[in-house]
């Protein structure tokens, strides 16, 4: 795919030196390819590189008040036209303050979140295949199954991005995307199942293949073992290993309540696993060294060691009275033809702070409940109170392998709640995407099912 | 903001462009050729009220102009899009399927004929309502949300299809927090109206805003109460407009064509016999007056219709689009709709609406020893096509105790399968209520209206 800017992005430059006196004019742009790739039986089929639109958000500010326009293609041709309608807006403007930035100014090193090799991708892909297929190998010979893979599908984006201000000069950064979406097959026996799984990373060569089919065996023999059998067995208490996607799929309903909720009361008291946010995370998503509105990026603890919440800000909408102690977190995300830009996080994670917090989760060898599906937790963004509610089904595992299905769980806690009963969590360079941010795709390790299920 | 309005001017110009990419699919040998073409102007407006003082927190005008080209070409569909100003982009992409390539029409770099919004934010921040919506000894949060949204439409086929399209209207949204001394309740509260627009009165605006804050105020209030119940079993009442929310989710997207040729486990369960005893009577509506999914012609250009999907209990109906029907050119219920020029048309409903039923609201809400969970409004919901299963939440709800009890309960969550749920259906009345809402499928939001009575099923799970 190629490398050279798009006229979209040129426009963003030109465009923000047009500002008058007294006006402060920022543009933001991006731009994105996507390719896809298909092995089949080790043979590669590249697609051609499709462009996109270049949405590009426009920021007139004048007199401590700010507008936003979104338009969906910025040339030297239509840029007069937004600009004058901008200043026309300029009257229902928000009031806004500019603060210090919490992190410092951090160099983008393209090495690690842009995949060169996939220039040329043949090589790239075909070291992919292999590597898939000694890890299905692999992990059927540990879990006593027959796993192979029929089918890949890579999808490959480069993102590339633009901020320029009247009066800096303008700043880019690119990144990559990839998705690996695989047909696994599981055959145990007679039986077999077919199920897609997927990872998501920055290079195709970090993409972390022997989890992806772990999770993906457990979940086809689980497929298996449910075949005939009308009642799931019920397991009452004990461990709950909850798989990497249910786990970025909690996680996202974590982090949209911190961001959601910023004023909701938070219990304060130690905790030994804290909810973080990393825009510069490898393998993330959602990963930039600048955010929405020009800031700088960094790590920020969503909720930390003592439970305490940080309170991510924007310049605009920032209450007067707290400009002078806010910090700017660098998590200004606008989404497209939308809205102006608000606190959103970027790539959200666990990590571990307290004693006995050990990254151990992992289902080698492990025997209890293994939750590998969540349901429910899409609805729960619109809540009117503190506790969120999810099911998860599961399966029981003993010594690594699936002895049987499990009953449903019907999870219920506060953010506060969920979080203290993490035991352990796995690494992992994998990110899940959602629409505004990513979310990690770990294995987590809960000490007592009953600490989260459902009581009065 | 500029008013000038040409708007015949504007639609010649638009479908001039509509007209040059379907005849270029023609040239290329497609099938089939269809273009859409859109200028919108979107405004949103959004505040916030702290400490009784209001903020604004947003002010963002969306300006979206492009073309969608969708052909059938050797027996595959194929779509792409480009904004107006960029037509060789569009042209790049439809080389690659057709290598002769198309010839590009001029690019179009800017339309100012599409009205401006109102304005009304200013008058609120400046009525003295923030204050008045905060009153009161228990704190209290606001954000409010207002969009008002202006799009020129038109769409070309090769069957002689040549439509224009003209949609506005505006939708204003609060969420009302209460501050509790160790925890917060939320309420939410919209309303919406398709004739909002650059002429509409300033005073209707404010007068709407401040009935829904003040609404929401009350209902956070009164959930701040509210207990942590667990697991029942129980009869639920659906207050009027929330039955037909349910219905949409577990009827409506099943009936979709594109999901009901999935020949799901859920579409074998619904079509095998009645769906419910009660006389449930559902249609897609797409002529009601003052419906946020009402519309003359869909996106494909085919004209909007009233489709019966459910007659007395039994499902008779499902809804396509122009592509779903293919190449059926009468097929097309006319429930063909995008969220802008970048996709292609899904067949989605339009106005949901359950007909008036039998049964009288007190009978529907008689209170059984076990309790009854009546839910005043669902916030949110999915369903698993493949397998109907479905997850609600609802923001506001109340348990009614045979001894005349009304509980607050908040985050109320239903899970289930559809087919058993709609078994249990056995009551409904004929006071009918509307609402607007915005519905998702395939990552493509549009908005859509919802009506109906109350409704009650039997014996239902629910958790708090």
């Amino acid at each position: 795919m190629s490398d050279a800017p798009p006229p979209a992005l040129r426009a963003a430059g030109s465009l923000s030196g047009a500002a008058r006196a007294g006006e402060a004019l920022e543009v933001r742009t991006s731009r994105m390819s996507r390719r896809k790739h298909r092995i089949t039986a080790g043979r590669v089929r590249s697609g051609a590189a499709v462009t996109g639109a270049a949405p590009t958000l426009v920021r007139l500010a004048r007199d401590g008040r700010e507008v936003h326009l979104w338009v969906d293609h910025l040339s030297a041709a239509t840029a007069p036209g937004t600009l004058a309608e901008a200043r026309e807006m300029l009257r229902y403007g928000r009031p806004y303050r500019d603060a210090a930035a919490l992190h410092p100014d951090a160099d983008w090193d393209d090495q690690r979140y842009v995949d060169h090799g996939m220039r040329d991708p043949d090589g790239p892909l075909a070291a992919f295949w292999r590597s898939v297929r000694e890890a299905a190998e692999a992990v059927g010979d540990r879990l006593g199954i027959r796993v192979a893979v029929a089918d890949a599908l890579i999808v490959e984006e480069q993102h590339t991005e633009v901020f320029a201000r009247s009066d800096h000069a303008p700043r880019t950064f690119s990144l990559t995307r990839i998705e690996a979406r695989l047909l696994v097959e599981v055959r145990q026996g007679q039986r077999r199942t077919r199920l897609w799984a997927a990872r998501h990373g920055n290079r195709i060569a970090e993409l972390p293949v022997a989890d992806l089919l772990t999770e993906a065996a457990l979940r086809g023999a689980v497929t298996l073992a449910a075949d005939g059998r009308r009642e799931p067995r019920r397991q009452a208490g004990g461990a709950l290993l909850l798989g990497p996607r249910p786990t970025a799929a909690l996680l996202r309903v974590l982090a949209n309540d911190l961001f959601d909720r910023p004023d909701a009361p938070r219990p304060a008291g130690p905790l030994r696993h804290v909810l973080v946010d990393d825009a510069h995370a490898a393998g993330g998503q959602h990963s930039r060294p600048f955010d929405h509105e020009g800031s700088p990026t960094g790590r920020t603890d969503l909720l930390d060691g003592s439970g305490q919440p940080t309170r991510m800000t924007v310049r605009g909408g920032l209450p007067a009275a707290a400009a002078g102690a806010a910090r700017l977190t660098g998590n200004a995300y606008a989404p497209v033809g939308q809205a102006a830009p608000m606190p959103r996080p970027t790539n959200v994670g666990l990590a571990g702070v307290g004693p006995g917090s050990g990254e151990r989760a992992a289902p080698d060898g492990f025997s209890g409940l293994f939750g590998f599906n969540l349901r429910g937790e899409g609805t729960q963004q619109i809540r009117a109170g503190d506790v969120i509610r999810f099911r998860v089904e599961t399966a029981y595992l003993r010594a690594g392998a699936v002895a049987g299905r499990g009953a449903t769980l019907f999870v219920a806690g506060t953010v506060r709640r969920l979080l203290d009963a993490i035991e352990a969590v796995s690494p992992g360079t994998s990110y899940v995407p959602w629409r505004d941010h990513s979310t990690a795709c770990v294995w987590t390790l809960f000490a007592e099912e009953g600490r989260l299920t459902d009581r009065p | 903001m500029t008013l000038t309005t040409d708007a015949d001017r504007l639609t010649d110009e638009l479908l001039g462009v509509a007209e040059h990419w379907c005849g270029e699919g023609t040239r290329l040998g497609a099938e089939y050729a269809q273009a859409f073409v859109e200028v919108t102007a979107d405004i949103r407006l959004d505040c916030a009220v702290r400490d009784g003082a209001a903020v604004e927190t947003g002010s963002v005008l969306a300006r979206r102009s492009g073309v969608g080209l969708l052909l059938r070409y050797r027996d595959s569909w194929w779509f792409g899009s480009a904004p107006l100003a960029e037509p060789q982009a569009l042209a790049r992409q439809l080389a690659l399927v057709c290598p002769t390539g198309p010839r590009v029409p001029p690019a179009i770099p800017r339309l100012r004929s599409v009205p401006g919004p109102p304005s009304p934010w200013p008058a609120v921040a400046d009525a003295g309502l923030a204050g008045r919506w905060c009153a009161g000894a228990q704190p209290v949060r606001l954000d409010l949300i207002q969009d008002f949204f202006h799009r020129y439409r038109v769409v070309v086929d090769t069957r002689g299809v040549r439509a224009a399209s003209p949609v506005s209207g505006g939708r204003q949204r609060c969420s009302a927090t209460a501050v509790g001394a160790d925890t917060v309740a939320r309420s939410f509260t919209r309303r919406s109206r398709p004739d909002w627009g650059a002429e509409t009165p300033v005073g209707e605006l404010v007068e709407s805003v401040d009935a829904i804050a003040r609404d929401a105020v009350r209902r956070a209030r009164g959930l701040l109460p509210a207990r942590n119940l667990g697991h029942r079993r129980t009869p639920v009442v659906l207050a009027p407009k929330a039955g037909a929310a349910l219905l949409h989710e577990l009827i409506g997207h099943a009936v979709e064509a594109d999901n009901f040729e999935k020949h799901t486990h859920l579409v074998s369960a619904m079509t095998d016999g009645p769906l419910c005893d009660a006389p449930l009577g559902l249609v897609d509506d797409a002529g009601v007056p003052g419906g946020i999914g009402s519309l003359g012609v869909d996106d494909d250009g085919q004209p909007g219709a009233r489709t019966t999907l459910v007659q007395d209990g039994v499902l008779v109906g499902r809804l396509t689009n122009l592509l779903a029907a293919y190449p059926d050119a009468a097929g097309s219920t006319g429930n063909g709709r995008r969220q802008d020029y970048t996709r292609a048309s899904l067949p989605r409903a339009t106005n949901t609406v359950v007909l008036p039923g039998p049964d009288g609201v007190d009978r529907l809400c008689e209170v059984p020893p076990e309790g009854l969970l009546y839910v005043l409004a669902l916030s949110s919901g999915e369903t698993v096509p493949a397998r109907g299963d479905f997850c609600f939440s609802a923001a506001e709800g109340y348990y009614l105790t045979p001894g005349g009890g009304r509980q607050p309960l908040r985050d109320v969550n239903l899970h289930g399968d559809a087919r058993g749920t709609l078994r249990r259906l056995v009551g409904i009345a004929d006071d009918v209520e509307g609402d607007n809402v915005t519905c998702g499928k395939q990552g493509q939001s549009v908005l859509i209206g919802l009506y109906s009575p109350t409704m009650r099923f039997d014996s239902t799970d629910w958790w708090c």
